[in-house]
């Protein structure tokens, strides 16, 4: 068997032609590299289906929101200002709540997402969070099932800057009022 | 029954058990390679089709001198079906109409074999399982279809550390699977 990495390589194209002809002669001669590689080519068909059945949260790109938007899936869009709330509901079709936060990335080199509930307890946090610094933004994808599971509530997200130097910052705190379906 | 008639049923049937191996042996193989070079099912789909027909016609005209050269051949079948594709559509066209016996074949096949369980509810709850940044590259790289450069300037890393990331998520995503599948 050839390492996993290897079949990684060729399968994303990584691989010099030389080196792709030599995996492809071995995958076509063993079992279990042949699992691997259907393993990981199968992943494309598998993963984009996930993506647009809104089956997984995922902090979001601008490539990732350019093409959820070209793509056409059903999504709630929302855009917060530090310290700023707004409303937000779930529809029964929806995929995903997209939630583009607006931030100061200056000096920041790494975000820490957290999402907190009306007590203040964290329901879920992001310990390096994807953020755009040309757009100056950080982007969220919730899943249409989780916030649709959602009661009436307020959901707090709070942003924290860190950078190379070991200084962080507060970057700011997001809300989003929650109406459950069927205002419960 | 007369016995040279049993005898001739016992031949055919023992022949269409080796058929339906080698498709089940070479069908994810081929379907593989397809995707990897065509970029898409239904493209591998066919290549499938066309390739184990051409297989199954050399194995019943007698011309498979060693079977141990099987593997090379369906390679080299594959690699000559995708170069004249990207020369022309039109003899594809008349391959994949020779080629329908095998799609009855291979039909039976994903009729007989036993379905994976909830493959793609184990993936979505095995995407959950790794790490946001990991969970990113999985989404930039097979849903947006972005390459390693493209992904490094979006999430400002290296292409090299784009490469390693990648790679170990692939391998955590293989074994929560393959968890969930034992």
């Amino acid at each position: 068997m050839i390492p996993f990495e290897q079949l990684c390589g060729w399968a994303l194209g990584e691989l010099s032609t030389e080196e792709a002809e030599s995996v492809e002669e071995h995958v076509f001669e063993c079992d279990e590299c042949a699992r691997a590689a259907t393993f990981l080519t199968e992943l494309g068909p598998r993963v984009t289906g996930i993506a647009r059945a809104g089956r997984v949260r995922f902090a979001l790109t601008r490539a990732l929101a350019e093409h959820i938007a070209a793509d056409q899936l059903p999504v709630r869009q929302y855009e917060i200002n530090p310290g700023d709330t707004v409303p937000c509901q779930a529809t029964s079709d929806q995929a995903y709540a997209i939630t583009r936060l607006n931030v100061d990335l200056a000096d920041v080199d790494r975000v820490h997402m957290a999402i907190l509930a009306p007590d203040g307890s964290v329901i879920d946090e992001i310990d390096d969070a994807p953020f755009d610094a040309q757009e100056q933004a950080v982007w969220l994808a919730e899943t249409g099932d989780a916030v649709r599971a959602l009661p009436t509530m307020v959901i707090r997200i709070r942003l924290t800057g860190h950078s190379h130097r070991g200084t962080s910052r507060e970057l700011g705190v997001f809300g989003l009022s929650h109406t459950g379906l069927g205002g419960r | 029954m007369p016995s040279h008639a049993r005898d001739s049923i016992a031949r055919v049937t023992r022949a269409a058990e080796a058929e339906a191996a080698l498709c089940r042996a070479f069908a994810p193989r081929i379907r593989a390679y397809g995707l990897r070079h065509l970029g898409n099912a239904a493209d591998a789909d066919d290549l499938v089709q066309i390739v184990l027909s051409l297989l199954l016609d050399k194995v019943r005209t007698g011309a498979v001198d060693d079977p141990a050269r099987l593997p090379s051949f369906v390679l080299g079948v594959c690699r000559n079906t995708v170069s004249d594709w990207r020369r022309t559509n039109t003899r594809r066209r008349n391959i994949l109409e020779r080629a329908a016996p095998t799609m009855q074949l291979l039909a039976q096949l994903d009729a007989d074999a036993q379905p994976e369980p909830l493959a793609r509810d184990r993936l979505a709850d095995c995407l959950q399982t790794i790490s946001q940044r990991q969970r990113t590259i999985v989404m930039l790289t097979y849903y947006a279809q972005r390459d390693g450069a493209d992904i490094a300037t979006e999430l400002g890393m290296t292409p090299g550390n784009v490469r390693v990331t990648r790679h170990r998520a692939l391998a955590a995503l293989r074994d929560c699977v393959k968890g969930g599948a034992s």
